[in-house]
Order: C-alpha cells, then sequence, then structure tokens
C-alpha cells in the first residue's frame, strides 16, 4: 500500500507553535508574563522596600521619585503593588489549581459512573451554590482564621463547582464514545478509562476553566480583602492595597493609593482572560492538523459536513 | 458447517428487555425488546453475517456478544477448550479471559480510538491489560498484527486524526488480532466508508480469515456485502432471527417472507432479477409495541390466523433442510 | 448565452470550476465541469467521498460556503421561456431566492438538521409555498396535505400538525421530498436522501422519486454513491473523481459498459446480491488524494493500474467513444476500450 511517509512533530512543540500563532494568546501571555516578573523582582523594580515607612514622604503623589506615590506611612506605592500582585497571582493560581483538583476529581467520577453516586455529589455541589458564597466564606474564615493558605483554602472549597460540572458535562458526553466502549470490550478497569483515557480528551475545557478561574480568584481576593476579611494588610495583596478606598477622602484627594492596584487587577486578569481565550482556540488536538496536506480535509469535512 | 460440532458461541434465547419509565412515580410502562428470544450458534472459522433494517436489534446482539451489555435473559456460553461454559456470570480474570479471545470493532472508524493517544501506544496498552507482560513479545504481536492489515510500523507513531476512516478501521482490525482472539464481533464496521475502501477492508478480513482461522460475526445493513463475506447470513425482524441461511444460496433460497421482501428491496445491477419486488407497506412497529405472535405478522403479505397468536420459533427449513433455519408458520418443518 | 434547444435542456453546465480557500489555500474543488440534462431526465451524479459531486448540487443552487466560490464557467437554467445563468445571480437576491424552492427544488441527506425541529411539519412544507406563490394560509393548507397524500403520509391532516421528531426516518424523508416539490419545480436536485435510510425505505422513497419523474414531468438529478440504486433509477450517470467529470453517458453504457478506470474499478468493488458471490472484489490501492495534491494532468493517475507518462502531462479531454457516452482517458485505443494488462490487476 502506497502512503506517503510524513515528518513526526511531537505535539508539545505544536502546540507551543501554534499557542504563540495566536494573537490573543500573545497579548495576553504577554500581560501577565510582564507582571509576573514585576512581582518576582518588585523590590530591584521599584528600587524600594515595600515595608520602608518613611513618614515625612508620606502621602506624595506620583513623581519621579516614587512613580506610583507613596501611601500614608510614607511607603513606595510601586514597591507595594509589584509585590502585591506576587501575593494576588499566588492566591489566585493555587486557589484555582485546588479548586480545579476537586472539581475535577468528582466530576469526572460523577460524570462516568452516574447513578447514586452522581446523585449525591449533584445534590452536595447544588447545596454549596446556592448557598450565599459570602456567608459561606465568612463562615470558613472564622472557623479557620484569616490568611493568605486560609483564603486559599476557603476559594478551593467554593469554587469547585463550576469545574466540577463542566467536566461531569463533558465526562457525560465522552463515555458513550466508540473508544470507552472499545476499552470496556478489551476489559480496562473504570480507574483506567476514567483517568487515562477520557480525561486527558477533557483538558481542554479544564485548562480553560483553570485561568479563568485565576482571574475569579483574584477579583475574589480583592473584594474580600477590601472588606478586611481576606488577607490581613501586614502582607500587601492588591485586594488589602484597596481598604484604603474604603474612606473617601482618599478616593478624592489621594487617587494613586487605590488607582494603581485596581487597574493592576483589571489588567492582570484581561490578560488572563486572553490567554484563556487563545488556548480555547489552540487546544484542540484536531484544530490545527498536524500534517499539512490534510488540512482541506479536516476544514473541507468541517464545513460541508462528515461524509454519511 | 455442519450441526453435529460443537459451536464456539452458543446464544441461547436470548433476551434484553429495557424497562420503560413514566409517570411520576417512574413506574415501568412496558418494555422495549431490542432482543426478544435469540437463537445463534457461530462455529469455528465461520464468518455469519447478521443483517437486519434499523431496530431489529443486531447492533444490541452484537454488543452483547461482546458482554458490553448484560442480557435480560437466556443463556450465552462460549467453548474455551473444554466444552461450552456460561459466560454472563464470569467476573475478574475469567472475565479477562473471554475478552482476550472476544473482541469487538465498531462502526464509527472516527471515534474509536482515544484521540489523545498515539496508535502504537493504545495497542501496547491493551496487550498489557491482557497481562503479556514481555515488552518484546507485545512488539511482535503489534508488528504481526499491523502486517496483516497492510499499515506500515513506522505510522505506529501517529494519532488517530491522522489516518484516514479506512486506515483506522485497519488499526482497529490490528488492535484486536494483536490480542490472537477466536472471534471478533465486527459491528458496521464499513458502513461509514466509502465503497472502494469497504472493498479493500471486506477483502482483509477474507484474507485474516483464511491465514488465521478466526471466526467473525459481521454485523451490517447491506445485504450485498453481507452474503459476499459470510458463510452464513441471519436475518433479524425486531429481536428476533427470522431466518439463518448459507450466503450462497442467497438470494433463490429465502423463505421468510420478510427476507424475501428485504431482498427484493435491494438495489441490484441486474435488471431481470428485480422483476418480483415484493413492496413492503407501512413502517416498522414500534418494539414497545409489539405484536402478538409473530413480529411480522402486521406487514406479511402471507400472513395466517396462527401467526397473529403464536410466535414461530427457528426450525430446519422443510425445503432446503440442510443448513437453513426459518422461524415462520409456513415452514412446516422438522425439528 | 444559450441552451441547446435542439436536446430540450433544462440545465446546462458549462466548464464549471469552484474553488474554496481553506486557510492559506486555495483549492480546486470542481474542475471544468460540463453537464448538458436534457428536461424530465434522471441523472445519477456518482463518485466517492471528496468527488465533488455534493459540491455540484450547491453550485448549481448557489449554496457553496462562505469560503467557496465559482470561479469560472456557466450554469444555465431554462425558467420557463428564459433562460437563466444561475451564477450571475446573487446569492440571496431576490431572483436566485424566487428560483431556488420555487424552480429548483432540494432534498438534503440529513432530515433532521435540515428541518427546524422547533415548527410543526406542515408549516414548515407550506411556508415554501407562501414565500413563492400569492396564496392564502388555507389554501396553502390544502394544499400541503394533499401533497402529504400523494406521497404516501397516512393520515395527512394529523400530521400536518405534527414536530419532525415525531416522524420516522422514511417519513421525514417524504416530508423533504414536500418542501421540495410543493412548488412544483422542475428541477429537483436530491443530495444522498436515502443512503441514512433502510433498504425497504430506500426502494419506496425510489419510487416516488421515479413516480413523479414519469407523471409530473420533473427532472431529476441524484447525488449517490450507491451504484446498485444508480442502475435501477438512473438515465443517465456522470461519475465524478476528484473534482472531474470522469465518465458520462446512459446507465446502460456507464455501468454495463465502463471505459474509465476508476469506473471500471469501482463497478468491481461493489458486491451485488445477484452476482457471483466467489468473484473476489477488485480494489484500486490507496486512497483518494487532496485536491492539493493534483494540479496536473489525470485526478487518477495515482492509482490507476493503466497510468503512463502522457497521464500526468496536461489535462485530459473528453473522448466520445459512443454516442452520448464520453470518457475522459488517453489510454482508450480507437475503438474506445482500454488496452489489456500485462498484470491482468483489473478484469477488461
Amino acid at each position: 500500500m502506497k502512503e506517503k511517509s510524513l515528518k513526526q512533530q511531537s505535539t508539545a512543540r505544536i502546540f507551543i507553535r501554534n499557542l504563540l500563532r495566536n494573537p490573543s494568546a500573545v497579548i495576553g501571555l504577554t500581560i501577565i508574563s510582564l507582571m509576573i516578573l514585576g512581582a518576582i523582582f518588585a523590590v530591584q523594580i521599584s528600587g524600594a522596600d515595600p515595608d520602608y515607612m518613611d513618614p515625612i514622604s508620606g502621602r506624595l503623589g506620583p513623581s519621579l521619585d516614587h512613580l506610583m506615590g507613596t501611601d500614608q506611612l510614607g511607603r513606595d506605592m510601586l514597591s507595594r503593588v509589584l509585590s502585591g500582585g506576587k501575593q494576588s497571582i499566588y492566591i489566585g493560581v493555587l486557589a484555582s489549581f485546588l479548586a480545579n483538583l476537586i472539581g475535577t476529581v468528582l466530576g469526572a467520577t460523577a460524570g462516568y459512573l452516574g447513578g447514586k453516586i452522581d446523585s449525591v455529589v449533584m445534590r452536595v455541589s447544588e447545596l454549596v451554590m446556592t448557598f450565599p458564597q459570602l456567608i459561606l466564606v465568612l463562615i470558613f474564615v472564622s472557623l479557620l482564621g484569616q490568611g493568605i493558605n486560609n483564603v486559599i483554602i476557603v476559594f478551593a472549597l467554593t469554587g469547585w463547582m463550576t469545574t466540577f460540572r463542566l467536566v461531569r458535562g463533558e465526562f457525560f458526553s465522552l463515555r458513550e464514545e466508540s473508544f470507552v466502549e472499545a476499552d470496556r470490550a478489551f476489559g480496562f478497569s473504570k480507574p483506567r478509562i476514567i483517568f487515562r483515557h477520557i480525561l486527558p480528551n477533557t483538558m481542554s475545557p479544564i485548562v480553560v476553566a483553570f485561568t479563568i478561574n485565576i482571574a475569579i480568584f483574584i477579583i475574589a481576593e480583592a473584594g474580600l480583602s477590601f472588606l478586611g476579611l481576606g488577607v490581613p494588610v501586614t502582607t500587601p495583596t492588591w485586594g488589602n492595597l484597596l481598604t484604603a478606598a474604603q474612606n473617601p477622602v482618599v478616593i478624592d484627594e489621594y487617587w494613586w493609593l487605590w488607582v494603581f492596584p485596581a487597574m493592576s487587577i483589571a489588567v492582570f486578569v484581561l490578560g488572563v482572560n486572553f490567554v484563556g481565550d487563545g488556548l480555547r482556540d489552540v487546544l484542540d488536538p484536531r484544530h490545527k492538523s498536524l500534517i499539512a496536506k490534510s488540512k482541506w480535509k479536516v476544514a473541507l469535512v468541517g464545513r460541508l459536513g462528515r461524509k454519511k | 458447517m455442519s450441526n453435529t460440532r460443537t459451536p464456539l458461541y452458543k446464544v441461547g434465547q436470548i433476551k434484553k428487555h429495557f424497562p420503560v419509565l413514566g409517570g411520576v412515580l417512574r413506574r415501568t410502562k412496558g418494555y422495549v425488546k431490542a432482543l426478544d428470544g435469540v437463537d445463534l450458534e457461530v462455529f469455528r472459522g465461520e464468518t455469519i453475517s447478521v443483517i437486519g433494517e434499523s431496530g431489529c436489534g443486531k447492533t444490541t446482539l452484537g454488543r452483547m456478544l461482546a458482554l458490553l451489555d448484560k442480557p435480560t435473559g437466556g443463556e450465552l456460553s462460549f467453548d474455551f477448550g473444554q466444552g461450552l461454559q456460561d459466560v454472563t456470570s464470569l467476573r475478574g480474570a475469567d472475565q479477562m479471559r473471554f475478552r482476550k479471545k472476544v473482541q469487538m470493532i465498531f462502526q464509527d472508524p472516527y471515534t474509536s480510538f482515544n484521540p489523545r493517544q498515539r496508535v502504537g501506544a493504545a495497542m501496547d496498552e491493551v496487550l498489557r491489560v491482557h497481562g503479556v507482560k514481555d515488552e518484546a513479545e507485545r512488539s511482535a504481536r503489534i508488528l504481526e498484527a499491523c502486517e496483516m492489515v497492510n499499515i506500515r510500523p513506522e505510522y505506529l507513531q501517529r494519532y488517530p486524526h491522522e489516518f484516514s476512516g479506512g486506515q483506522r478501521q485497519r488499526l482497529a482490525i490490528a488492535r484486536c488480532l494483536a490480542t490472537k482472539p477466536e472471534l471478533i464481533i465486527a459491528d458496521e464496521i464499513v458502513s461509514a466508508l466509502d465503497v472502494s475502501i469497504q472493498a479493500q477492508i471486506v477483502n482483509l478480513l477474507l484474507k485474516i480469515q483464511k491465514e488465521t482461522g478466526l471466526s467473525f460475526i459481521f454485523v451490517t445493513h447491506d445485504v450485498a456485502v453481507a452474503r459476499y463475506v459470510g458463510h452464513r447470513v441471519a436475518v433479524m425482524y425486531l429481536g428476533n432471527v427470522v431466518e439463518i441461511l448459507p450466503a450462497d444460496s442467497l438470494p433463490e433460497a429465502a423463505e421468510h417472507p420478510y427476507t424475501i421482501a428485504l431482498l427484493s428491496a435491494v438495489p441490484s445491477m441486474n435488471p431481470t432479477a428485480k422483476d418480483q419486488r415484493v413492496a413492503l407497506q407501512g413502517e416498522v412497529p414500534s418494539p414497545i409495541d409489539m405484536p402478538k405472535g409473530c413480529a411480522f405478522s402486521t406487514r406479511c403479505p402471507s400472513v395466517m390466523d396462527i401467526c397473529r397468536t403464536e410466535r414461530p420459533v427457528l426450525k430446519i427449513s422443510n425445503i432446503s433442510k440442510g443448513d437453513h433455519q426459518v422461524a415462520c408458520h409456513l415452514n412446516k418443518g422438522a425439528k | 448565452m444559450s441552451l441547446s434547444t435542439e436536446k430540450d435542456l433544462i440545465l446546462d453546465l458549462k466548464s464549471v470550476n469552484v474553488k474554496f480557500k481553506v486557510e492559506d489555500d486555495t483549492l480546486h474543488i470542481l474542475r471544468d465541469v460540463s453537464l448538458s440534462i436534457p428536461r424530465g431526465s434522471f441523472l445519477c451524479v456518482v463518485g466517492e467521498s471528496g468527488c465533488g459531486k455534493s459540491v455540484t448540487a450547491q453550485a448549481i443552487v448557489q449554496l457553496l460556503p462562505d469560503n467557496g466560490e465559482i470561479s469560472s464557467g456557466e450554469i444555465l437554467f431554462s425558467q420557463g421561456n428564459q433562460v437563466v445563468e444561475l451564477n450571475q445571480l446573487e446569492k440571496f437576491g431576490k431572483q436566485m431566492r424566487g428560483v431556488r424552492g420555487a424552480k429548483i427544488g432540494m432534498i438534503f441527506q440529513d432530515t433532521l438538521s435540515s428541518l427546524n425541529p422547533a415548527h410543526k411539519v406542515g408549516r414548515q412544507v407550506a411556508e415554501s409555498l407562501l414565500q413563492h406563490l400569492p396564496i392564502s394560509k388555507g389554501e396553502a393548507r390544502t394544499r400541503v396535505i394533499e401533497l402529504f397524500r400523494k406521497l404516501g403520509i397516512p393520515d395527512p391532516e394529523r400530521r400536518y400538525e405534527a414536530y419532525p421528531h415525531e416522524f420516522s426516518g422514511g417519513m421525514r424523508q417524504r416530508v423533504m421530498i414536500a418542501i421540495a416539490t410543493i412548488c412544483e419545480p422542475d428541477l429537483v436536485i436530491a443530495d444522498e436522501p436515502t443512503t441514512a435510510l433502510d433498504v425497504t425505505i430506500q426502494a419506496q422513497i425510489m419510487t416516488l422519486l421515479k413516480d413523479l419523474q414519469k407523471s409530473a414531468g420533473k427532472t431529476f438529478i441524484l447525488i449517490t454513491h450507491n451504484m446498485a440504486l444508480v442502475s435501477e433509477v438512473a438515465d443517465h450517470v456522470a461519475v465524478m473523481y476528484l473534482g472531474r467529470v470522469v465518465e458520462y453517458g446512459t446507465v446502460e453504457q456507464v455501468l454495463r459498459d465502463p471505459r474509465h478506470p476508476y469506473t471500471k474499478a469501482l463497478m468491481a468493488s461493489v458486491p451485488d446480491l445477484d452476482a457471483d458471490k466467489n468473484v473476489e472484489l477488485q480494489t484500486v490501492d490507496g486512497q483518494t488524494p487532496s485536491p492539493a495534491e493534483v494540479t496536473v494532468g489525470c485526478e487518477f493517475a495515482g492509482r490507476c493500474p493503466y497510468v503512463i507518462a502522457a497521464c500526468k502531462e496536461k489535462t485530459i479531454e473528453m473522448t466520445q467513444v459512443n454516442p452520448g457516452h464520453d470518457v475522459r482517458c488517453v489510454r482508450l485505443d480507437e475503438n474506445g476500450k482500454l488496452p489489456i494488462l500485462a498484470s491482468g490487476a483489473l478484469h477488461e
């Protein structure tokens, strides 16, 4: 049988190449990379220690010395905003990861097994979801206390439901696929089918959910800390820097105290959303065909409808 | 095929009834009788084609035979070498033994492989799960299987979507062959393929059977292909096997009125053979609302009173005797 | 611009080329397709996937996808006493919409997605009528019910009010035929209408279509891959491969006396119920290439057992081997027959 032999490339390389060709992804990655670098090198970039107080230079607007001004205790805002980013991003990423982990495991099991297990987990998820989130968070915070790690745990425990529903939905549809039937016919065990066969096929929506959740949790942390319930002010985060804005005088006269943290949140979240969009475009293994010449088949089949 | 030999796989009055739940209290309103008492015997080294139209239960039968679904009644017995043994109660290692011997290939070539797994890895995994511990032996088996289906070994590194439909079906066949089965159930494996590719796959199956002596159960809606591929053909209607006859004797020897009608509806290149077309009226009745007696009684042109009350059983044909069974009251055959 | 009046053609495709823009490439999907279809005849366009048969149908009624266009050629349609050049009409302009549905009916394969699941079936058929004719809703309803009855849909008054999912596949296809024929078009294009249906239902539907041809004098273009079906219903057959018509003639000529290597291979690879079971099915190595792979010469050259150097050099023209029977192959001798191969790869 004459068949053309074609060069083989690993999926990882192709994925990265496609990702870098996607404008959304590139913009998003640039934004968040810059901000992450800024967060890590906060001290070097700003030339100041975020905790160094210099009350004499308190409440100064943006100037060449202090690009983002100083707060009431004379601390350099640029340095605080950048290092606040470090905490906020850390919280966002880790909380998202944990929430996704919980949601994925529960969703995979409930989605594949169905029946009673599914009913039970669904009811639990509905309970958590319908409970007013703020109250839930307050309860957990009062039980666990404040602090970065507790905030992360609280977010993970209250934020897994969307990923759960997503993964469950994917599993419901995928478990009817022929390759899953084939696996059953070959006698594969349930865990093997769930985690080694179906799960890799749901990675695309899970990764997208992961990136979107980062944004959600950063905003959630901001809200929480703004209310004074999240991370205490001793460790700056974008959220608790915003507590300054609780004072209407600050909003009017010392705008640099809250505008820069707020903008940082907005820009970072925007960047994350861009990356999420780009990932969504690129992650389907059938999207950018690995063989240039069979591109036409994929595109045509998609346009004209599958034969028969 | 002599009836005195033990069959490889025996199907005895298999039933598959799906309950239909209704009302607020979800009470059982009725049953969808996908399979309603199917008898079949498959012998070593033979291909039996199972044909029928939508709703006849042939796909359900195929899945049942591969133990993907449990029957609600009847017996399934397989000969592992020491006589027929019931397979529905097998668990664990015994069930794995069965699964090694009985493999299945599915209709849709586009989804029968995990899109995220390289095809070589997929085949390797199957062998590992079936206890072939030695890596060298796994490779050897996979290469041997690929050679039989004409797939070059270097393509094993690829992902499923890099192959055409025909190639994927060949890979699916190779995946089954690697476990060295005794029976392969092929569920409409060529229906989604182009005509000339169908011919390639069909010829491949014939070649494999000649070289390995495997048995095949070939489920299809295409009567002409069924006749070409099979030694015997089993015709199904509404969950029953209504006729089993040697493929060679089709279409002339068909006796059951449904088989005759089905055959006459199949378009043919031969103009003279189309003179007696039996136009079947109406549609297939719903499998929930099955007629009493013979399932075909509502549309049969030769229906008699007894047909409406008593379900006919598969008996040896009185006309052709030999290896021909019909389930019809018109057949006053011996047992 | 003219339609040959001597043969009373209803549709004339002249050297139609269709190109698709896919990512950065332009793919040549239809290559110089010419078909002259006499009024009242039944043409079957056959071929395997990728041959362009569906695209031909789409091109005629200008329903190509957004990335496709007719790059050259003419599609002449005889509408009443006028000849309309369909490819020159604006895709969704008033005139083209007036043709689509009313003068040229279309039947698709997938009835579940071609019918709106949220609307009652009767309304969908009536809609077609009301769009094109100035009649009242009541009158439309009457006509639809009458057509349902004629097409063998039992209990038509009740079925008028039913939804698509309440019908079986065969009945839905009858509804599609109703939509396609309610405005009494002269030409009906059916794209694989029975592929998803059981064989006994397929037989019923085909009988219906042939009746419409005989009784109402309608012209049919049936797109299919089922050669046996073609032998039963067609008057003429056009065999397509990778966007080109490779053989054309009456059903007698093409099916009983195929001359093109691809047609011969196709015929030899289909098992027939009445043929000798022990004759091995012939197959051709490989599969249909992508349009990007073949830009010069015969499209089938890569797989043809008769190939010689001349096959790949330039575009092959059609040769007439018998009146009305055209074949696109350079290997035909002066009698229009292929040489006998040393290896005997294909039966002669």
